[in-house]
């Protein structure tokens, strides 16, 4: 359903011009959940909102293409585009719980976004398909008709999923919608989303720095690093049997129950400038398996299974230990 | 909950009160109501070099609860007894003798920096300030090791340089080695690496893990992520609105908890191994305001597996295996008649 090609973004910063996501590939299918993570800077959220194509006034897509259905997104007017937001693909941000207007019920703000995006809707049922999302999303009646002050964080994120689903958009890209909340709130919210997606047959963008959450919430995976996707397919085989020394690494990094913590291996250095990445491999810096090829050819994104795992290393058959 | 041998630091009954913000009017015809029970009625103890643990979910009084240990917060009521003596009712300028052995790292690694101030005036002035060192060239002594010790290597890079030029997980390393200069004992490290990316996090762990044992630091650890509790601390301590619900040793604590807000906290922790011993127990509704404490057991009105007597009596610590103490009417029950802990495996 959404496919993307070798997509390039870019920004414009005091200092220079730094690639935030390149030659990114991915694809995701009807109904199918794709988690992408990656740490802060990665470009995992950037990536989101090149799809939505609401990228800060520095950014722009440098190259490649986006396709929606058959649709080639980057071609698309202004105009169309927006009908496609919301309509066809929609978002929940991470800050947008605080987004809401102060002024206005919870239930007469979603109600007003049907009235706009649909004109043949009239008032008396835009209220009423409010209401009806604000149950599925599990928001009592009472609370909906309270205002967004009086909601607490997990509420609002839950009135955010009710707004994101008004059009019954066929795809939702979720940025990091549980980063501020609890791990109770979180696992309800995680709950309720799935439900969704059963519900109204979606497929999701999950984005998050949270590997876990994305281990047990989405069907497929993508890693990336400093704006490259480094490995991506079905979550089991990218968590359990990675091939890229990075997400070898991040799995140590991951506190576990169970596991002995006595030294928690860890993946030295830091994430590189994005103003000046280095040569080659971007993280051949911090690889302890690199080998002078990685300084300098960039390596492509190569599938080693039919199941769709891909990863983007020189040497992903290595087979020995990377990490001690 | 008696812990006699070596104990550094002894907290008993602890509570912190704050006063809740409201209009004149009830200012002036102030009930008792208007109060937010940040910590209330706390008790545990910490042996020399151990590593304990405080978690829970936002709001139940866990960063309090650290500043008033330190008395960064003046506590209302109860003892805080290190190394023998009670430092609760002590004027600050009292406290002076204790400061630098007591030691607190911040979450948040943005905020808790000097912005204007050199890393090396940020080491430095604890140690100036606290008349630790004569001379400029001890000084300079002191902040290097201590810079070293935070694994800011080589010293020289970082020591002139300002808040802004650092990385996040440089910055809490700063933080760290302001108060490793001091040489402390006793260090509160309120979730020191909660704001940071997972392969940062990850070293900073390993770091404070190595310096614990290398300096034999007792550490009061404050996190709301369970899984870091797991890989650093010894023993761990659950608070649900101001109160500990669970106390116990770290490893048994996860492995078979008691109350049955640990265990639906521990159940709905994500993990990357996709098979789970156990169906997720998500609580519904969120944690209630510390203004508004139900009566009874505090958690009643979210548990999966109430009795009539936890709406009403308040349930004391009760110790089920060695120095693993849950309060629970219906565990104690259980205890009492059979000794099965098994309520919630099966509800939900």
């Amino acid at each position: 359903m959404l496919e993307i090609r070798n997509l390039d973004v870019e920004y414009r910063v005091p200092g220079g011009i730094i690639k935030a996501v390149n030659r990114a590939n991915l694809d995701v299918a009807e109904g199918e959940s794709l988690g992408l993570a990656g740490e802060s800077g990665c470009g995992k959220s950037t990536l989101g909102s090149a799809i939505m194509r609401i990228l800060a006034a520095e950014g722009r897509i440098s190259g490649g293409s986006i396709n929606f259905d058959g649709v080639d997104l980057l071609g698309l007017s202004e105009a169309k585009m927006r009908e496609v937001r919301w309509r066809d693909i929609s978002m929940i941000f991470q800050g947008a719980m605080n987004s809401f207007d102060p002024t206005m019920t919870i239930e007469n703000q979603i109600a007003e976004a049907i009235l706009v995006h649909q004109s043949s809707v009239g008032k008396k049922m835009a209220l009423e398909r409010a209401r009806e999302l604000l149950r599925l999303c599990e928001i009592s009646p009472t609370l909906g008709k309270r205002y967004p002050h009086e909601l607490s964080g997990g509420m609002k994120q839950r009135a955010c999923i009710a707004m994101a689903l008004i059009l019954h958009p066929r795809m939702v890209i979720a940025d990091e919608i549980t980063t501020a909340l609890d791990v109770m709130i979180q696992a309800q919210i995680f709950r309720l989303l799935r439900k969704m997606k059963e519900e109204f047959k979606l497929a999701m963008i999950v984005i998050s720095h949270d590997l876990s959450v994305l281990a047990e919430n989405c069907d497929h995976l993508a890693i990336m690093y400093v704006g490259h996707i480094v490995e991506t397919g079905r979550c089991h085989d990218v968590l359990h049997s990675p091939k890229h020394p990075y997400v070898k690494g991040l799995q140590f990094c991951i506190p576990k129950f169970g596991s002995n913590c006595e030294v928690i291996p860890a993946i030295k250095g830091s994430i590189p400038s994005l103003l000046s990445p280095p040569p080659g491999c971007p993280f051949n810096p911090r690889c302890p398996i690199a080998i002078p090829e990685c300084q300098t050819v960039p390596p492509k994104l190569v599938p080693i299974d039919t199941d769709g795992h891909s990863v983007a290393c020189h040497r992903h058959d290595y087979e020995g230990v990377v990490w001690k | 909950m008696e812990m006699k041998d070596d104990v550094l630091i002894e907290v008993k009954h602890l509570k912190k009160y704050f006063l809740k913000s409201q209009g004149l009017l009830s200012t002036l015809f102030r009930d008792d109501k208007g109060y937010i029970k940040a910590v209330d009625d706390v008790g545990f103890s910490i042996r020399r070099g151990e590593a304990f643990c405080v978690s829970g979910e936002s709001g139940c009084g866990k960063t309090t609860l650290g500043k008033t240990i330190l008395k960064l917060i003046e506590p209302d009521e109860g003892q805080i007894i290190y190394r023998g003596e009670d430092i609760a009712p002590l004027e600050q300028k009292e406290m002076r003798k204790w400061r630098t052995k007591m030691q607190i790292i911040f979450q948040d690694p943005y905020e808790s920096l000097d912005p204007r101030a050199k890393v090396y005036d940020s080491i430095s002035e604890p140690l100036i300030v606290n008349r630790l060192v004569k001379s400029y060239s001890e000084t300079r002594e002191r902040v290097m090791k201590a810079l070293e010790l935070a694994g800011l290597v080589p010293v020289e890079n970082y020591i002139y340089k300002y808040p802004h030029n650092l990385s996040g997980g440089e910055r809490q390393r700063v933080g760290i080695a302001t108060a490793l200069a001091l040489e402390p004992e006793f260090i509160v490290a309120d979730e020191p690496s909660s704001m940071l990316d997972v392969s940062v996090q990850a070293n900073l762990l390993a770091l404070l893990k190595r310096l614990r044992k290398e300096k034999n630091l007792t550490f009061l650890f404050i996190t709301h992520d369970l899984s870091v509790a797991y890989c650093f601390s010894d023993r761990q301590a659950i608070m649900y609105l101001g109160k500990i619900v669970e106390i116990g040793p770290t490893s048994e604590l996860a492995a078979s908890p008691i109350h049955p807000y640990t265990k639906a906290l521990l159940s709905v922790v994500p993990t990357i191994d996709h098979v789970k011993d156990q169906q997720p127990i998500v609580l519904r509704g969120e944690t209630p305001n510390p203004d508004n404490i139900p009566p009874g057991c505090r958690f009643h009105p979210r548990c999966y597996c109430k009795v009539e007597r936890c709406s009403v009596e308040e349930p004391k610590m009760v110790e089920y295996t060695p120095e693993h103490y849950a309060a629970c009417w219906v565990q104690e029950e259980k205890k009492v008649k059979k000794g099965n802990k098994s309520c919630g495996n099966s509800i939900l």
